[in-house]
């Protein structure tokens, strides 16, 4: 990993706490309008508002533990970036659903299905590489972009689409959500150093001050929460069974993978930022990045509140101030969880004008779209993933210009049109599936009996490799691999068969000859074995492939062996 | 000439003997190289610093022979030392967990530096 020149702060530095702090109160800053998710779902589900406004302190909670869990960079949890947990739009029709079909308990206990099958979705990943490849990932983040930017000029224009309501900002107020953005795109652009890293910050500072002049000051969320719960309160929890209900399974399924698959892009985005070297999607990171993804909606669902998700516009707001240290998602966290215990604080927050919100969403979304666009031209474009690329994003658009017909698909199919980014990687998902039928190549060559021969094997894969594209540190495995086998097996009277097959994701060595199977111990023989012996050297070389393929096997029928060697690509 | 030929040279700076091997290492002439090696500690020489910059690969032939030379060369209060370990040849090092069972330097100079 190589931190890009235009980072201040990269994701393994350690800023200084006032920079911590401060990027900090950012993040919060730009997670404040989705604040209300929580209380909109509750009371648009019929809930009272003492039980709407009993669950912001938690929410904040979820939120803090959310955006800690995601930054470790543990063996199994964690991505180990900036990425603040956030509740989505994505959980706010299911999530109602629950909530009138069978109140709070049932909403608690969807919304943790739907975090179980996020956290077991993210050990399958290496498997299910293939079908979800780095392009989709880039057709994620673009979407995120477009749903970020989309929602930020609601928020100025003030078109509230998750309550249900229509309505036009006024004059001024657009000025003020105009004049915010250009705050912080000047900052941005023209300024450096602390000014750049502060720039969204400062920019919702003057949009604050000049929104207040106006009188814009958004004191309905302020009133539900601060007013109705004190100054300084502990977060009240309370106590239930999970409900669960069969049609819901469903619905909760593929909100949980349309989560996913936001993590994925908000995670790739991360890497790509963090890298000027990045090439492709770090899986491991993205799987831990999953994990900790679901276990903080389940987390969420335990405190009583609703299912979250990486928050793009975090990413794209680090990525704009070039502070990516994983130390701010511990203050993030830190503050959050701090601020539950002041209700007060936490309205203030929600408080913020919508269009001082709305600027600050259309910034970041900015970075996000742009993120996008660079990691699907990062691959090789061929007509495969032209038409993957291509389709899906048309149809995601078709969405939100189309609503009418979309309105009218059957029941059973309204999940995957619920909205242009579910629709548009549901779209891009079924296309690369569609497309990976005979993308897999095959050569097989013999070697005749006698000693082996290096250098047709060499040559036969380095010749492969670059027709097929492969990377010539996987084919530089593979051949290690093949020479290592044959050295052991010895000179075969009838030959050996090699046979390697490639695609994309996956190269496969198979290795057929009649003879005695190969010994793949699971343990390392120690420097006394191998000198003991000719013995010891064939456990050395048995162990060297288990560790230097992804896979190995060896099955024997016959008396004819079947060494199989896989990499993954 | 054939790039990935076993190659072997030795030289020396001051009292070590430099040995820069290249190519692969493999059954096919690991004997070569456990040869060499051999010539070397029966000719008195007592540090032994091997570079393994222009390797290409090494296979568990070639692992066993390092072993049992470095072994030799103990019994004879001779040092051997490595360096120049990259890449692929660095990661099978590691693979078979036998970065621990040799003095292993980062580049030449760095070895010559200590030595």
């Amino acid at each position: 990993m190589k931190t890009p020149s235009n980072l201040i702060y990269g994701v393994k530095e350690k800023p200084p706490n006032l920079v911590c702090l401060i990027s900090g109160l950012q993040q919060i800053a730009i997670i404040a309008p989705i604040l209300v998710l929580p209380i909109l779902t509750i009371r648009a589900g019929g809930g009272t508002l003492d039980a709407a406004t009993a669950i912001v302190s938690l929410s904040l909670v979820a939120l803090g533990v959310g955006t800690i869990l995601q930054s470790l960079a543990q063996r199994w949890i964690g991505s180990g970036y900036l990425i603040s947990f956030c509740f989505t739009n994505a959980y706010y029709p299911v999530s109602v659903l629950a909530v009138k079909l069978g109140g709070l308990p049932l909403l608690f206990g969807m919304t943790l299905f739907s975090g179980a099958v996020e956290t077991l979705f993210a050990p399958l990943l290496r498997r299910l590489r293939p079908f979800f490849p780095a392009e989709i990932s880039g057709i994620c983040v673009l979407l995120i972009g477009l749903v970020v930017g989309l929602l930020g000029i609601r928020q100025i224009l003030g078109i509230d689409e998750i309550a249900d309501q229509s309505g036009a900002s006024s004059g001024p107020e657009i000025a003020l959500g105009i004049g915010t953005l250009a705050v912080m795109v000047g900052l941005n652009v023209w300024s450096k150093g602390s000014l750049r890293m502060y720039c969204a910050i400062v920019g919702i500072l003057v949009g604050l001050i000049a929104g207040a002049g106006m009188g814009d000051f958004n004191g309905t969320a302020f009133s539900t929460t601060a007013l109705s719960a004190g100054v300084v309160a502990l977060p009240k929890w309370s106590a239930r069974l999970p409900h669960f209900r069969l049609d819901l399974v469903i619905p909760f399924a593929i909100t949980a993978l349309a989560c996913a698959l936001r993590a994925m892009g908000d995670i790739t985005n991360a890497q790509r930022i963090n890298d000027s070297d990045w090439v492709r999607p770090e899986m491991i990171s993205i799987r831990n990045g999953l994990f900790a993804d679901g276990l903080s909606t389940m987390v969420s669902a335990l405190l009583g509140s609703v299912g979250g998700n990486t928050y793009s516009a975090s990413v794209g707001l680090s990525s704009a101030t070039g502070v990516t240290s994983r130390q701010i998602s511990l203050w993030t966290g830190g503050i959050l969880i701090a601020l539950s215990i002041f209700p007060v604080a936490a309205a203030a927050v929600v408080s913020i004008p919508r269009p001082v919100i709305g600027a600050a969403l259309l910034f970041n979304s900015a970075f996000i779209l742009i993120s996008g666009i660079q990691i699907i031209t990062s691959r090789l474009l061929d007509s495969r993933k032209t038409f993957t690329i291509g389709l899906a994003l048309v149809l995601s658009v078709s969405r939100d210009v189309f609503p009418g017909f979309y309105r009218a698909v059957p029941d059973i199919l309204q999940a995957l049109v619920s909205s242009g980014f579910v629709m548009g990687v549901s779209a891009a998902l079924l296309l690369n599936a569609i497309f990976r039928i005979g993308v897999r190549q095959r050569v097989t060559m013999k070697l005749d009996a006698g000693p082996v021969n290096r250098d047709t094997i060499e040559r036969f894969f380095t010749e492969q490799g670059g027709r097929w594209g492969a990377r010539r540190d996987i084919i530089s495995r593979a051949i290690f691999g093949v020479v290592q086998v044959l050295e052991v097996v010895g000179d075969i009277p009838e030959g050996t068969e090699i046979e390697a097959s490639f695609d994309e994701f996956n190269l496969d060595v198979r290795i057929r000859y009649k003879g005695t199977p190969l010994i793949i111990p699971g343990r390392k023989p120690t420097p006394r074995e191998i000198i003991a012996s000719e013995e010891g050297e064939r456990l050395l070389a048995g162990y060297l492939l288990r560790q230097s393929a992804d896979r190995v096997s060896c099955k024997t029928s016959d008396s004819a062996s079947d060494v199989r060697l896989h990499y993954d690509h | 000439m054939n790039k990935t030929a076993l190659r072997m040279e030795d030289s020396h700076a001051g009292s070590v003997c430099v040995l820069s091997i290249g190519g692969r290492i493999d059954s096919g002439n690991a004997a070569e190289l456990l040869d060499r090696l051999n010539g070397l500690l029966s000719s008195g020489e007592k540090t032994i610093l091997l570079d393994f910059k222009e390797v290409l690969y090494l296979t568990s032939a070639a692992f066993r022979v390092l072993l049992v030379a470095t072994d030799e060369a103990e019994r004879n209060a001779v040092r051997v030392v490595l360096c120049g370990l990259a890449g692929q040849v660095r990661d099978l090092f590691e693979m078979g967990g036998l970065l621990e069972a040799f003095t292993v330097h980062g580049s030449r100079e760095d070895a010559l530096a200590k030595l």
